[in-house]
């Protein structure tokens, strides 16, 4: 974005396509699926791998996504009632 | 050995429990706004928040005295994790983990009661009795849990297994061609610092396995995959110098409690 000095501005679209997010809340998992996501984590090194991720609206395949953080805290409230929350980010390919 | 002691009904921990998995990675963002994302495994750590709510004096004199030895944060101790599968690489039966019989034969990809094809099928080719066994370093003083979904196709039976020096524990259970899921439970009462857990084939048995668990208490939870690390972790140390705890009444102390392992 330019600001020139009569207030006027001109934009320019840096990238081709927007990119999504997904923040993800779960509640009620059992400790199976848990340790699944948390093993898939770890699995990816956190923000550093890259998987594709069906976004749940609509079904989309996104080929390239990743973990948006390096921390995944999870909480095991009680039997059948784990939850977590996870923030997924679509990578500019 | 320094370990995290157990709660005296043989708990490892009481809900509501925390943990947190942080990886360490480093972040180039270039000119062109691409991003390169640098992963570092030697960097990550784990972290849990223990609720314990009700103890009673002995179990809180347990953690205390734990805390006292190990100096706060300075010593490490060994961690059961109470959320995890203590066996490590669960579903991999011929890793290096696993310190099987010579004559056990593993064939993968079998079907599992889970619908998927992550069973093993074990066979015995030798003319005695033989194990599919891993050896934790766990102390021989709890209470311990071992469990698999089995199955076979004739009339073989399968025996789960836990020993140390000085005592066993073994259970037979004879096996048709559903699945069901296996469990031997018990305390070895020994003060080692080793215990092997397994299934045993008699000499020609062959059976179905998938889901081998191993928990510290009395009964089974849901199943766990594990790849090369297990939930020992023999370098925990507690994750604070500043130690709290609420008496709420006679013999009743509540206290939260945290722990971090940074060297796996």
């Amino acid at each position: 974005m330019i600001r020139f000095l009569d207030g006027s501005e001109q934009r320019f679209a840096g990238y081709g396509a927007p990119l999504r997010s997904w923040t993800i809340h779960y509640e009620r998992l059992d400790e199976s699926e848990l340790a699944a996501v948390e093993s898939f984590f770890e699995e990816q090194g956190g923000r550093a791998g890259m998987f594709s991720f069906t976004d749940p609206f609509d079904g989309t395949v996104y080929p390239s996504c990743s973990f948006a953080n390096d921390r995944l805290e999870v909480e095991f409230a009680g039997p059948q009632d784990g939850r977590m929350q996870l923030v997924i980010r679509e990578n500019r390919s | 050995m320094l370990v995290f002691p157990q709660l005296v009904t043989g708990a490892s921990a009481l809900y509501p429990v925390k943990k947190t998995s942080v990886q360490r990675t480093a972040m180039n963002v270039m000119a062109d706004g691409s991003v390169w994302i640098f992963g570092d495994p030697d960097g990550a750590a784990k972290a849990w928040e223990l609720h314990a709510t009700g103890m009673t004096a002995a179990e809180w004199n347990a953690i205390e005295a734990l805390y006292q030895a190990t100096s706060g944060m300075w010593q490490t101790f060994t961690f059961l994790d109470p959320t995890g599968n203590l066996l490590a690489q669960s579903e991999n039966l011929g890793a290096g983990a696993w310190t099987n019989g010579p004559l056990i034969q593993l064939t993968s990809g079998v079907a599992d009661p889970l619908g998927t094809t992550r069973a093993t099928r074990i066979t015995n080719t030798g003319e005695a009795a033989a194990s599919v066994a891993q050896v934790l370093s766990v102390p021989g003083t709890f209470e311990y849990c071992i469990s698999a979904w089995a199955r076979a196709a004739g009339t073989s039976n399968v025996t789960l297994t836990a020993f140390t020096t000085g005592a066993n524990l073994a259970k037979t259970f004879a096996l048709s061609g559903a699945w069901s899921r296996i469990v031997l439970a018990g305390n070895l009462g020994q003060s080692t610092s080793q215990v092997t857990f397994g299934a045993q084939l008699d000499s020609g048995a062959t059976v179905d396995v998938f889901g081998m668990q191993v928990e510290a208490q009395l009964a089974p939870s849901d199943y766990k995959q594990t790849n090369a690390k297990g939930g020992v972790y023999s370098k925990t140390r507690f994750g604070s110098d500043n130690f709290s705890v609420t008496a709420q009444g006679i013999d009743v102390y509540d206290a939260v409690i945290q722990i971090v392992d940074t060297e796996g």
